[in-house]
């Protein structure tokens, strides 16, 4: 039983490293190097090495994941690894040191975590990355679909990722852009019910009326009270200012 | 007194502990090394798998490397020590207690040590910590009730990060302590002498256990809690060792009892499942997570359930159902090896429908038989630090039989059930038959094991699929 209302954040620093180290094998390799980083700029500061010779691969993209973080404080490197911690195994305190009662909640799905640099435009937009996105974003990409038949809008809508859906249509994404079964980016807010981007697709003059490959509308997809209300509303808006 | 200083050990007894100590610090040592080794292989690999083509770096690696699990070694070891002396204090307690011992290898199914006769029991409370004193909790009565609701809430899940704790409601909390023979002096409260705050509590209700062939009179152990602030002082041994004497004194010499801790020593460990109703504010909240490729929207469609229940007869348990209902499940639980033993008053009070609390549904035929029966309980989890969600509503299934109606049909309607009283998620053990519906039914794993335990009681341990013992 334990008293965590004294975990400074170096306990708790401590804590999880001892943690990814038990864990170290149902966490991607991708993911252990970005701990490594981490772990160094705290304990170490920034890295200050030469870096190993190119053939040392393995060497050299741990010494790279530490180069990476530049200056970053060690208090900041500290927070940042628990922070990586929490997202990765959001129980992981409660799992590391179970108490008398459980609180089990849904194991994170296991999956292969992608360095920086092997991810696409579509794992920034995933990932509500908007940094990551401006500067990558060419304009050919807005209209590409992905091995789902989505644009990013799509997935931007679908993750309701609002500032992107605002940043990709100024970049010049259409807000009407169809996928692979002709829905609108209005088809993902309606049917997820995610208020706050479609209403962020409505500003900015979404369509409402667009059929999908099903011939359904976004009232149609919509199985949210509140979508609908905000729909209906939308259309009898526009309605009363076209007569 | 004849009994006073019965914990008191003698001296050959503090040897044989302190050579038990020794030797299981010198078990864990080895399984140490061991799982250095391994996980010093499952790095390299996982680090990527160039080694192959480094004519350079290779010695100078290697040498790193030698170095690098030495430091390993050391640290694996100071950590082994660490935990051992954390486990000797830990287990201090347990080990004073008739429990199976963590290495002990069991073939008989029989209490560990004798019953005990009235006069050889501690008539008087065990001694608290100064400043606190006992008290028996009345939850007929409204301000102890809260009292109670108010410490669990705050003090039950220990871990004050957590993203979700237990909501325990007032009446829930009525129904499950107080069914059919139910005793006050068995709710178990510590209060600050001064201020009068409640800051600790244990419960036993009776019951009887099926454990393999052999029937007893138990208590089942429920919310020990002790406040956060009281948890250096040691207060949960003494709550565990007073709701014993309480139990003792009427007569019953066994209890059963669940945690999420490793104990000396589970009869059996379990896993919870989830299996998501409302996807989306499960991923708001944190609850469950979307893979990198799963869209939202096809996770609400894989999700989604029909509007009603469809198999032919299923309907909510009424009054007139509750005898047929007993002996259905009485005949279904004698198959597995730890299952309780409801009386009919038991069954009533356990399956009656109430609201936000429990519900049972049954399938009849035409002829009015009772063929199946599902039922779940109903526990919310506060949210912690969430701008929108502060409650996940979760169902936990119960107990469940099926002799006509096929499983997938008889917990598929139990999920639109649950659906369609606004609960969040259904979880479900990984006990009884349950196995057998969860990946067609979407349930995805837990992150938390479940262990089972028997006090004064030592049988071989069990498989999941052979329990049938729900606590709340």
């Amino acid at each position: 039983m334990s008293d965590s209302d004294t975990d400074t954040e170096e306990e708790l620093f401590h804590l999880a490293t001892e943690h990814v180290a038990k864990q170290s094998t149902s966490i991607g390799s991708a993911d252990l190097l970005i701990f490594y980083g981490y772990y160094k700029q705290a304990t170490n500061g920034p890295c200050k090495e030469q870096s190993p010779g190119l053939l040392q691969l393995k060497a050299k993209s741990k010494w790279q994941a530490w180069r990476n973080l530049g200056t970053m404080s060690q208090s900041a490197a500290r927070q940042a690894y628990v922070q990586k911690l929490q997202e990765l195994q959001p129980n992981w305190r409660s799992w590391r040191n179970p108490g008398w009662v459980v609180h089990s909640i849904e194991s994170a799905p296991l999956e292969d975590q992608r360095l920086d640099s092997e991810k696409t435009l579509f794992d920034h937009v995933k990932e509500n990355n908007l940094e990551r996105l401006r500067e990558l974003l060419q304009p050919g990409d807005l209209v590409k679909l992905d091995e789902h038949g989505m644009a990013l809008i799509h997935w931007a809508t679908d993750r309701n990722a609002v500032e992107i859906i605002q940043f990709l249509v100024r970049s010049g994404a259409s807000v009407d852009q169809r996928d692979a079964e002709q829905q609108t980016p209005l088809h993902y807010a309606a049917s997820c019910g995610h208020l706050e981007a479609l209403q962020c697709l409505l500003e900015l003059r979404a369509s409402l009326e667009l059929r999908d490959s099903d011939g359904q509308t976004c009232y149609d997809v919509a199985d949210d009270e509140q979508i609908c209300q905000v729909l209906q509303t939308e259309r009898e808006r526009l309605a009363g200012s076209a007569s | 007194m004849p009994n006073e200083n019965a914990e008191d050990l003698s001296g050959q007894e503090l040897k044989q502990k302190a050579k038990e100590v020794a030797d299981a610090s010198e078990a864990m040592l080895e399984k140490v090394v061991a799982g250095l080794n391994i996980q010093d292989t499952a790095l390299t690999n996982s680090a990527g798998n160039e080694d192959a083509e480094q004519p350079d770096g290779a010695k100078n690696e290697a040498s790193v490397s030698a170095n690098a699990s030495k430091q390993a070694l050391l640290q694996a070891v100071s950590d082994a020590m660490a935990s051992t002396r954390q486990m000797a204090k830990k287990f201090a307690f347990w080990s004073t207690q008739p429990v199976t011992k963590l290495d002990e290898q069991v073939t008989t199914n029989e209490c560990i040590e004798p019953n005990k006769e009235i006069s050889e029991i501690r008539a008087l409370p065990y001694t608290l910590p100064g400043g606190f004193k006992w008290v028996t909790l009345d939850l007929n009565d409204a301000n102890d009730l809260k009292e109670l609701y108010t410490l669990l809430n705050e003090n039950y899940v220990e871990d004050d990060d957590a993203m979700f704790r237990f909501d325990y409601q007032p009446e829930f909390l009525k129904w499950s302590l107080q069914p059919p023979g139910w005793k006050r002096d068995w709710h178990v409260g510590v209060r600050v002498e001064k201020s009068g705050k409640l800051v600790g509590f244990i419960s036993a209700i009776p019951s009887k256990l099926k454990s393999y062939d052999k029937v007893l009179k138990v208590v089942d152990i429920n919310f020990l809690c002790v406040h956060k602030k009281l948890r250096s002082k040691r207060v949960a041994p003494v709550l565990i060792r007073e709701i014993t004497r309480r139990v003792n004194l009427t007569g019953i010499f066994q209890a059963a009892y669940t945690a999420g801790v490793v104990l000396p020593t589970p009869v059996a460990t379990c896993r919870y499942w989830h299996r998501s109703l409302n996807p989306k504010k499960l991923v708001d909240v944190r609850f469950s997570h979307l893979a990198r490729n799963m869209t939202m929207q096809r996770t609400m469609k894989l999700y989604k359930l029909p509007d009603q229940p469809k198999t032919k007869g299923y309907r909510r348990i009424t009054a007139k159902d509750m005898d047929k209902a007993h002996k259905l499940l009485e005949d279904y639980l004698k198959r597995f090896q730890l299952s309780p033993v409801f009386s009919k008053e038991e069954f009533r009070h356990w399956f009656t429908p109430k609201e936000g609390i429990i519900d049972c549904f049954v399938v009849a035929d035409e002829k009015g038989n009772i063929t199946d029966l599902t039922s779940y309980y109903c526990l919310p989890s506060s949210v912690m630090h969430h701008p929108v969600h502060k409650t996940v509503r979760a169902a936990y299934s119960f107990y469940n039989v099926s002799t006509k109606t096929p499983w997938l049909d008889l917990m598929n309607d139990a999920l639109i059930s649950a659906r369609n009283v606004q609960m969040d998620v259904y979880n479900a053990l990984d006990l009884m038959e349950n196995k057998k519906y969860f990946a067609p039914l979407k349930f995805g794993a837990g992150d938390g094991n479940l262990q089972y335990y028997l006090y004064n009681w030592r049988c071989p341990s069990m498989q999941p699929e052979d329990i049938a013992l729900i606590l709340m």
